[in-house]
């Protein structure tokens, strides 16, 4: 697997990510291929369900969007607009349009501060009148949000893993963003408030005109919340198709290994162990060719030597791999 | 734990309260000196000048007593007054020296922090250096130039206490700054200024705060010395007074004692505020009893079951109050059946377990009823039969196998001393198991990865190496704790296939606890469901799949994603949370959440009922068509 190409683009997207690179730097100066040529876009009011391994890049990938790891090269534009160049107050600017909900709604809160600060934080950043900002939207979105006024006045350690991800929900809905990126916004929350959550982002997401990016390991999760779903392996992209498409007819061997793997799956697929063996490789080191092709029973030469790149397989169907 | 982090859900405020009768002592003490310090001026105390030589009020070496409290000095001073005199330059060096170097070294740990980088490096090796020069030195040539003014002295120890206040602040700041929500600031736009200000600071507050009031301990301590060595300031001093008094140690001893004990006193005091100001920045649970305690009697199981598990009940002591985070759970496991028990955070279920082997995350502990292990009553059998059967007959399986693993000890050592120590082996015949049980349990080159420490391995192979551990002995039990949770899918898979295969081949018996209904599914042959702390319904588990009776149950299935449904499809959510398990409501502790609970539910605990195989507590049962569950993560 695990292409490149930017095929799968689109004329009519909000948010354009072309060949996106970012090598980080690991121990003793090792570069770490953390994403290699990503490109997806999204339209206003779509969601993409980026999902894959540890290790597979997805982190990376919303961390990059947001400029919070620096780019080694790509472009990542909203509206036209490229927020890999941007410095400064244009950066900061940019961003606003863009916010993030990440995986450990505690430690995305800051532990010495009420939630009532917390919620007025964009407002303290920005100022009163900017945007659509005001004490009246502040309320409008807690409610939206499902929060009693009584979590005001504590702290987030007073308060349930569930209540802080409303929390973080509601202070990035604060800021009346465009785009919304949630990193395994639900991993650490229980199974009753993992649905809660869910049904809660759908609801924002339509009362507020929201394109999200939505990362999980969860592929039951992701088919549930996506319009699009992404599969990503070792920094590169696998598979690219809608929801239902991808889950009844998965093309790339990997997609075919996820899926086969999930308990209790009801799936027509072989046993996951004849379709993915041995480890993952490592990402200082990654396999030439197709980066999945040393766990994949179909891989043969060409795998090794070249890097199959995304190609249409059916309508809005994105595939790459020489074999499928 | 996550049932640990439940209760620890408490006020600052409310832990203030806790830090201890020590603690406010010391602030009292703290407070007093204060008070004298401040008011030494009008109240009726002797002048610390005044010599009884001259005056006659008081004797030269005059013993303690009604007169003057603390006895006479060598001219006939009163120690009272003089004590009281040394409070304002120990208080006044100490208080300005702690707040200059806290600020200058706190701004300076924060900007090191938060930049990272070049600015980073420079600081830290200027940290380096600065603590690698001799204070005393510096003190003894500047002293010579500049004099023993009380000023000289604050500018030298502030500058020498400068570099710990930086690197301490430094490392607090390079831990928070990895947290997400200093991440969350900067995608709203907040400046550095602010989020230094705003997001960081504040939580550098009570570690500063907990770290100067030992500082400040240090300072006093320091002064004292430096007056022994005859290099104080010009002024009255505890350390001054002790000094003097050292020389008529044996014929008046409270001349230098009284002194010794006030200086003794305050750093005492000072270190039991940081003490308790650093226990409220990171507040560790802690058990208002120090023992484990069982009670009850055992009850024998019925027929011969490897796991005998009958009304546990197991209160945890917490300043909360107690926990009772397992409520009369009850189950039989025989030879070679698998038994999965399902919960979300904080319903009990890693309790069980805990409770079955008697490992708790703090020291007191009730527990009462019945765990039978291979025949051996765990809870009140002799130690060292307890400890010999969890050696022998069960093996553990837990969540995060790098923590469960010795990252210093190759992989050889961690699994041959169960065999040698418990299993009777010798090392040659341990080691040949080894090799077997590494191949065993699917790992590839099983020599080399013998030789191989923890970190050298992935994460499914560190799992499938705590896994041949746990079968060394052979138990004839296996307890495994969320053991795929912290693994990707495509191995959980593959970790779930070899528990299931060893279990049909050793024939053990196999509790395995979980928060994900789907991984039961298909490897258990059983499931109990927990609530609150107690079994709520439990059954075959095809038969809780098909015919799910508790209504908890019922509304757990529901919320989980639904592969085979269409996406965007609305999920079942269940509201609110559950009850907290120091404040437990009198019927039933779902009810409060229940769309079908009524005045009986809450008011009546519900029992457990139905067929002997298939039980359940509720009032109300499912009789829903079956919802189809297993599709999720």
């Amino acid at each position: 697997m695990a292409g490149s190409g930017g095929v799968a683009l689109r004329d009519d997207a909000v948010l354009v990510v072309r060949d996106l690179v970012v090598e980080l730097r690991g121990p003793g100066g090792a570069v770490v291929h953390a994403v290699s040529g990503l490109s997806f876009d999204l339209r206003q009011g779509e969601t993409l369900g980026l999902v894959g391994e540890s290790g597979c890049g997805k982190t990376t990938t919303a961390r990059a969007l947001m400029q919070l790891v620096p780019v080694t090269s790509g472009v990542v534009e909203l509206h036209g607009e490229e927020l890999t160049r941007a410095r400064g107050e244009q950066l900061r600017l940019l961003r606003r349009s863009m916010q993030m909900i990440f995986q450990d709604p505690v430690s995305s809160l800051n532990p010495s501060r009420r939630t009532r600060d917390i919620l007025r934080e964009g407002l303290d950043i920005w100022g009163e009148g900017v945007g659509s900002f005001g004490e009246a939207r502040i309320g409008e979105i807690t409610e939206a949000v499902g929060l009693s006024p009584e979590v005001g006045g504590r702290r987030p350690h007073e308060l349930s893993g569930g209540q802080c991800q409303r929390i973080c929900i509601a202070r990035a809905l604060v800021m009346d963003p465009e785009v919304l990126i949630l990193d395994e916004p639900v991993s650490a929350l229980d199974v009753s408030v993992q649905a809660q959550i869910l049904n809660l982002l759908a609801d924002v997401k339509d009362r507020f005109g929201l394109t999200m990016v939505f990362i999980s390991h969860d592929l039951a999760v992701v088919k549930n919340v996506s319009d699009r779903v992404l599969v990503m392996y070792l920094g590169k992209a696998c598979e690219l198709a809608g929801p239902d498409d991808l889950y009844r007819e998965p093309r790339h061997p990997y997609t075919r290994a996820l899926l086969a793997s999930i308990p209790g799956h009801r799936l027509d697929l072989p046993p996951a162990a004849e379709l993915i063996s041995g480890e993952l490789p490592s990402p200082l080191d990654p396999p030439s060719g197709c980066r999945f092709r040393t766990r994949c029973p179909r891989a043969s030469e060409i795998c090794a030597d070249e890097e199959p790149r995304l190609r249409a397989v059916a309508e809005g169907h994105y595939v790459a791999c020489h074999h499928a | 734990m996550a049932s640990v982090s439940r209760w620890r859900a408490v006020t600052p405020a409310g832990r203030a309260l806790r830090l201890g009768t020590a603690f406010w002592l010391s602030v009292a003490w703290i407070a007093l000196l204060v008070f004298l310090g401040v008011f030494e001026d009008v109240l009726p105390i002797r002048d610390a000048d005044a010599r009884g030589i001259r005056t006659g009020e008081v004797e030269r070496f005059e013993g303690p007593g009604w007169n003057a409290w603390f006895g006479g000095g060598p001219q006939g001073e009163d120690q009272l007054a003089r004590v009281v005199a040394g409070i304002r330059p120990a208080l006044t060096l100490g208080l300005v020296v702690t707040a200059l170097a806290a600020l200058v070294g706190g701004a300076l740990g924060v900007t090191a922090g938060y930049a990272r980088g070049r600015i980073d490096a420079v600081t830290t090796a200027a940290i380096d250096i600065a603590l690698a020069f001799p204070a005393l030195v510096l003190l003894i040539a500047v002293r010579s130039t500049f004099g023993n003014s009380l000023l000289v002295f604050i500018a030298i120890f502030t500058i020498t206490s400068i570099p710990p206040y930086a690197r301490i602040v430094r490392g607090a700041t390079l831990a928070l700054a990895e947290r997400e929500f200093v991440d969350a600031a900067r995608s709203m736009g907040a400046s550095t200024r602010r989020i230094l200000l705003k997001e960081l600071a504040p939580n550098l507050v009570l570690p500063v705060l907990s770290f100067a009031a030992i500082g400040f301990a240090v300072v006093i301590l320091t002064e004292g010395a430096l007056a022994f060595l005859g290099l104080s300031i010009d002024q009255v001093t505890w350390g001054a007074l002790i000094a003097e008094g050292t020389g008529e140690i044996r014929n008046h001893p409270h001349v230098a004692l009284v002194p010794a004990t006030v200086m003794f006193m305050t750093i005492l005091a000072f270190n039991l505020v940081g003490d308790g100001l650093r226990e409220l920045t990171a507040p560790r649970t802690v058990a208002t009893v120090r023992r484990l305690e069982v009670e009850g009697d055992r009850v024998a199981p019925v027929g011969e079951p490897v796991l005998h598990v009958h009304d546990l009940r197991t209160t945890l002591h917490t300043p909360a109050g107690p926990v009772h985070a397992v409520d009369g759970v009850g189950f039989d496991l025989s030879a070679g059946e698998a038994l999965g028990i399902v919960g979300e955070s904080g319903s009990g279920k890693t309790m069980v377990l805990r409770s079955i082997v008697g490992a708790f995350p703090l020291a007191g502990v009730t527990r009462a009823g019945t765990v039978d292990v291979c025949g051996v009553d765990m809870l009140r059998a002799p130690r060292a039969v307890v400890q010999h059967t969890l050696g022998t007959c069960v093996g553990m399986v837990s969540q995060n196998p790098l923590t469960a693993l010795n990252p210093t000890r190759r992989i050889e050592a961690q699994i041959v001393e169960p065999m040698v120590v418990h299993g009777g082996l010798d090392r040659k015949a341990a080691r040949s198991r080894a090799l077997e049980l590494m191949q065993h349990v699917g790992i590839p080159a099983p020599e080399r990865r013998l030789r191989e420490y923890p970190h050298q391995l992935s994460g499914g192979m560190r799992q499938r190496v705590t896994i041949a551990i746990a079968l060394a002995n052979r138990p004839q039990v296996l307890l495994a704790d969320e053991p795929t949770t912290a693994l990707d899918v495509t191995v959980q898979n593959q970790i779930l296939e070899l528990l299931g295969r060893l279990r049909r081949e050793e024939r053990m018996a196999m509790v395995l606890v979980t928060h994900d209904l789907a991984v039961v599914h298909g490897f258990t042959d059983r499931v109990a469901i927990m609530y609150a702390g107690q079994i709520v319904e439990q059954g075959p588990t095809e038969e809780i799949f098909s015919n799910p009776r508790h209504q908890y149950t019922i509304a757990l299935m529901g919320s989980i994603p639904d592969l085979d449904l269409p996406s965007h499809s609305r999920l079942k959510t269940i509201v609110g949370s559950p009850p907290s398990l120091t404040d437990l409501p009198p019927g039933c502790r779902f009810a409060e959440r229940c769309r079908f609970a009524d005045e009986r539910c809450r008011a009546e605990a519900p029992p457990a009922t139905g067929p002997a195989r298939h039980g359940y507590r509720c009032w109300h049962p499912g009789v829903e068509p079956p919802v189809e569950v297993g599709r999720g993560r």
